[in-house]
């Protein structure tokens, strides 16, 4: 199919490639696109992907032929794809097969494509030093414990070598989160940005502090906890998780709404008691430091209200919403509420966490107090 | 609708005719004084048509003619007369002034009416009936015309031809040497015509023009309001699909037939005539109405430039026609004012039917038909190509070169780059040849970069601002949604179309990321709201070019900025004083007669607003202190502590 304004792909001369998911090919240009290039976001609507000298090298890896890379981004582009892009692709393509690896005996052979690849090869301050013997102007003997590391220093070096000694990998099967969404695998989730007002009093305590302290006292701002009696009254059935920062405030929590505390000090017979307790239903909510960002099984939760994070941390964000993801047996939606003082830097943190979900293709919505 | 006829004929156009008919101030004639005004041998040849010998007193020649057409005999011979002479009694028995207008009538009926019998000599020549109506200067007689009127049918209205279709080619006249025949051929080419549809373009163009002013990057000279070479580039490149002719490097120095730029040059002209822009410096900046312009319909903006167009100075049309010497010198005082111009050429643009393409020598010929037509100058002696003796313009028949250059002029580079008619143009080279007699002309490529213009179209948009329809019912523009607004505050251009000015938009409110996203932050909206753009322009055209509501995380950004931008407000400059000590300060701060106008700024320092300044020092007076000049600030500065200033 020709270049036309139905395709699904805008192919861009910074090697980015743009999916718009609504195109009627879509799927089919996804399917062609992906054993050549890396899934950079999926936010609604437009998916990007990276084609880097990795995702070439492993498409060539897996079979894939230059001629045909370039074939598909021409048959899904929506514009004429740039010259460099395709001067890029055959360009890194070629490089793959220059260094060959086979089965000599007990031993593994590298044989390059020529002595002057060869020669650079050798004096690589990485490669070098797994090329343990000279064969000859072009072949290098290497030992087999040392595979996996040379493969990775000749990808480093530009010369991804071209693996024909029986080695066998499993291939990787990158799955976007989404994607285990559609499939069943993980909850849906809705993510809300509650914005709650600071006191008069607290805001000038805000202002007079110094940066770093101005981050703490927003994300202690007390009236978030009105907004939570709020959102555990508004989600009184479901199992709800609170998440914090700082012991002081998720102390204050616990303390206000009357809910079991899981911090690093608690015991992990008492914990192990309270998710018990949580698995058996008979909690209906659970407050935990940042220690809830790991290492938890709590299969049931389907509400996380995080009460202050670790400023922008996209990481953080994702082990978070990861609490509630898992499928619910009545195939309910997760809820993934964020509570942020108004008008204050933790709404530029939030901001960029809240952008890592988006990338993540979740919808968000902003909710600022005093506005529904 | 507005027809000139007679009396209501404007200034330069009763002028033109006055070179032909002395008649304005002319008493009212009747027959008895018309054949009074003539000599003996006139009259002889015109007893000779009654068929009766001719007396030898003038008064019973006279007599004799009077009895010719007294009482049902003039019928008889007003019968007699041919249908082109017939109409042309008609023409003048229905004027007002009671003229035959000869040019008027060529251009309505194609030819003159017959005056004289055929014959080889003038002697031979004979009067033929029509001149027992029409006297000395064509007048009919009022007694003649009184008694016509009963039943001489009106003449018919000339209408504007209207070419259905539009044909696909133009026949170019050629004149060229066939080097194996040895013969000079003459004939026509068909020429390919290239269609410009300018209603929508240009509502989008005088966005980007607008915004473009509004980035700073219009620089016009002060004395001639022309943009400068680079401007032009820089619009160049934001016209939809580049100006009506491409530019190409002259290869001879001496025969360069680019038309240089035509839209790109008109404007910066339009929106300084408009009251859109306005010098500041050597660059063009926005004026509030030219901020209004932004958000609101480009129709009405475009309907405002016209109408100030008509009466501008800032640009005599004529001046693009750069081969005609002489405007700013003799040429200069026969030049009809370029308000009546335009004017003339605007009412005879709102007799064309709105969609109907019509041919730009058959507009000309209209205009003349209906009394509109359009003189450049009243004198065009002193205009002249290459040398003023032999190139002068002031011979019969040539002035109708410029004057149809004017009206080209005026529609390619003005009422086109606005939008009001759509263009059929061929290049310029060649496509006409009314100038090749003229003398200095042989290498011009053309008389004007607008010779290509052939056929033009009246868009609704035009009717809009011709005052031909009331409202402008814009063409429902097709949605297309060029982009897409994602939740991560990112825009992807994803339509077949992005256009420059969305380009140009973009580029002022989000970043660009790659060749064809941009990246929505508060810092770049910031950036743009500070020199003057709205929020709302930018949430509409965010809507308008995705086409769907805005993602919840962007409608947020968006309200977020909107709500800071109205935190602060910009109270004016004021003045920081430095007390002695801190004690010093709380006691003036305190003091009842001058903590009403300053206020503490630290420990020794108070600040005063500028419009509390001279009473503070009043105060400040009578509390017993005075305020000290700056010690380390330069003579410069001391000059200037007198009036209230930032410190």
């Amino acid at each position: 199919m020709a270049i036309g304004p139905e395709n699904a792909l805008i192919v861009q001369s910074d090697c980015s490639v743009l999916l718009d998911v609504h195109a009627p090919r879509a799927a089919e240009a996804r399917a062609a696109l992906a054993p050549f290039a890396e899934l950079v976001k999926s936010p609604e609507h437009i998916h990007t992907y990276r084609l880097t000298p990795l995702s070439i090298w492993n498409a060539c890896a897996s079979g894939l032929a230059a001629g045909q890379m370039v074939a598909a981004l021409n048959e899904h582009a929506r514009y004429a794809v740039p010259r460099n892009v395709e001067a890029e692709i055959l360009e890194l393509a070629a490089r793959y097969g220059r260094v060959v690896i086979t089965r000599d005996g007990d031993w593994l052979r590298c044989t390059c494509s020529d002595g002057a690849t060869a020669e650079r090869l050798s004096r690589d301050r990485e490669a070098g030093q797994y090329l343990a013997a000279r064969i000859d102007a072009t072949r290098f003997r290497v030992d087999p414990g040392q595979r996996g590391v040379l493969k990775q220093a000749l990808t480093a070096a530009g010369f991804p070598a071209e693996d024909l000694a029986g080695y066998a990998s499993g291939e990787p099967f990158p799955i976007a989160r989404r994607d285990l969404e559609r499939q069943a695998w993980i909850a849906t989730a809705a993510c809300v940005e509650e914005r709650v007002p600071m006191s008069a009093r607290r805001r000038m305590e805000y202002a007079l502090a110094d940066r770093r302290s101005q981050f703490r006292i927003a994300a202690e701002n007390p009236a978030k906890l009105a907004r939570l009696r709020e959102l555990l009254a508004i989600h009184a059935e479901g199992r709800v998780l609170i998440m914090g920062e700082y012991l002081s405030q998720v102390e204050a929590i616990a303390r206000e709404i009357g809910a079991p505390l899981i911090t690093g000090k608690t015991p992990q017979q008492q914990r192990e008691s309270i998710y018990a307790s949580f698995r058996r239903k008979e909690l209906h909510c659970l407050v935990l430091s940042k220690v809830g960002n790991f290492a938890i099984d709590l299969p049931d939760a389907d509400v996380l209200i995080q009460v202050s994070g670790a400023f922008g941390s996209r990481q953080e964000e994702a082990q978070r919403l990861g609490r509630i993801l898992r499928p619910k047996q009545d195939g309910r939606a997760a809820h993934f509420f964020t509570l942020v003082s108004r008008d204050t830097r933790e709404e530029e943190f939030a901001h960029h966490r809240k952008l890592f979900l988006t990338e993540q293709g979740y919808s968000y919505q902003v909710v600022v107090a005093g506005e529904k | 609708m507005r027809k000139w006829r007679g009396e209501q004929r404007p200034r330069w156009s009763r002028l033109q005719n006055n070179m032909n008919y002395d008649f304005d101030d002319e008493p009212t004639i009747t027959l008895q004084l018309a054949l009074d005004s003539m000599n003996a041998e006139e009259l002889r040849k015109l007893v000779a048509l009654t068929g009766q010998k001719a007396p030898t007193r003038k008064g019973d020649m006279a007599a004799l003619i009077v009895q010719h057409l007294a009482g049902e005999r003039l019928r008889t011979v007003w019968d007699g007369l041919d249908e082109l002479q017939q109409a042309a009694v008609a023409e003048a028995a229905h004027s007002p002034s009671s003229q035959f207008y000869s040019g008027q009538f060529r251009a309505k009926y194609g030819r003159d009416p017959k005056w004289v019998s055929e014959g080889k000599t003038t002697y031979d020549r004979k009067p033929t009936a029509l001149c027992f109506f029409l006297y000395r200067n064509h007048v009919l007689p009022v007694d003649l015309k009184a008694r016509l009127l009963k039943f001489v049918p009106e003449p018919r209205q000339p209408a504007v031809s209207v070419l259905d279709p539009l044909p696909p080619t133009y026949p170019r006249p050629f004149e060229r040497w066939n080097q194996e025949t040895r013969i000079r051929e003459r004939g026509f080419e068909e020429v390919p015509l290239t269609v410009h549809e300018t209603e929508r373009a240009a509502q989008r163009e005088l966005l980007s023009i607008l915004r473009l002013a509004d980035a700073g990057k219009i620089a016009v000279s002060d004395k001639t309001r022309r943009a400068s070479a680079a401007t032009i580039d820089a619009i160049t490149a934001i016209l939809e699909a580049g100006d009506y002719y491409p530019q190409a490097p002259p290869t001879d120095k001496y025969y360069d037939s680019n038309t240089g730029p035509i839209r790109a040059f008109a404007w910066p002209l339009l929106i300084q005539a408009g009251g859109l822009a306005q010098l500041a410096g050597t660059r063009l900046q926005l004026t509030k109405a030219g901020r209004k312009a932004l958000s609101e319909p480009a129709a009405a903006t475009i309907r405002t430039l016209w109408t100030k167009w008509l009466n501008t100075t800032i640009l005599d049309e004529l001046a693009r026609i750069e081969c005609v010497k002489g405007q700013t010198g003799k040429g200069k005082r026969g030049l009809i004012a370029v308000s009546e111009r335009r004017a003339a050429i605007a009412g005879g643009l709102a007799e064309c039917p709105p969609g109907g393409w019509v041919a730009v020598d058959d507009f000309y010929r209209y205009m003349q038909a209906t009394g509109e037509e359009l003189a450049v100058s009243r004198d065009a002696w002193g205009l002249y190509i290459g040398e003023q003796q032999y190139g002068s313009l002031g011979n019969n028949g040539r002035e109708s070169v410029l004057n149809m250059r004017y009206l080209l002029s005026l529609l390619h580079e003005y009422a086109a780059t606005l939008g009001m008619i759509d263009l059929a143009v061929i290049p310029p080279v060649g496509a006409r040849d009314d100038f090749h007699s003229l003398w200095g002309t042989d290498e011009l490529p053309f008389f004007s970069r607008y010779d290509g213009l052939m056929y033009f179209r009246l868009t609704p948009l035009g009717a809009y601002c011709l005052d031909v329809e009331k409202d402008y019912q814009p063409a429902p523009i097709e949605v297309k949604p060029v982009l897409r607004v994602l939740p991560n505050l990112e825009i992807a251009a994803t339509g077949p179309d992005l256009e420059q000015s969305d380009r140009l938009a973009l580029n002022a409110y989000a970043t660009p990321v790659s060749d064809f996203v941009w990246r929505l932050d508060a810092s770049q909206l910031l950036a743009a709201i500070d020199a003057g753009r709205q929020v709302t322009d930018i949430r509409a055209f965010l809507a308008a070019r995705s086409g769907t509501a805005l993602p919840d995380t962007v409608a947020r950004l968006l309200d977020d900025v909107a709500g800071r931008t109205t935190l602060l407000q910009d109270r004016g400059l004021a003045r920081l004083i430095e007390c002695a000590d801190a004690a010093l300060a709380a006691l003036i701060a305190n003091d009842t007669r001058t903590r009403k106008h300053c206020m503490r700024a630290g420990e020794r320092h108070l600040v005063v607003t500028g419009s509390s300044d001279a009473v503070f020092r009043r105060a400040l007076r009578d509390a017993g202190y005075l305020l000290a000049a700056d010690s380390k600030r330069s003579a410069k500065s001391r000059d200037s502590t007198s009036r209230p200033a930032a410190e």
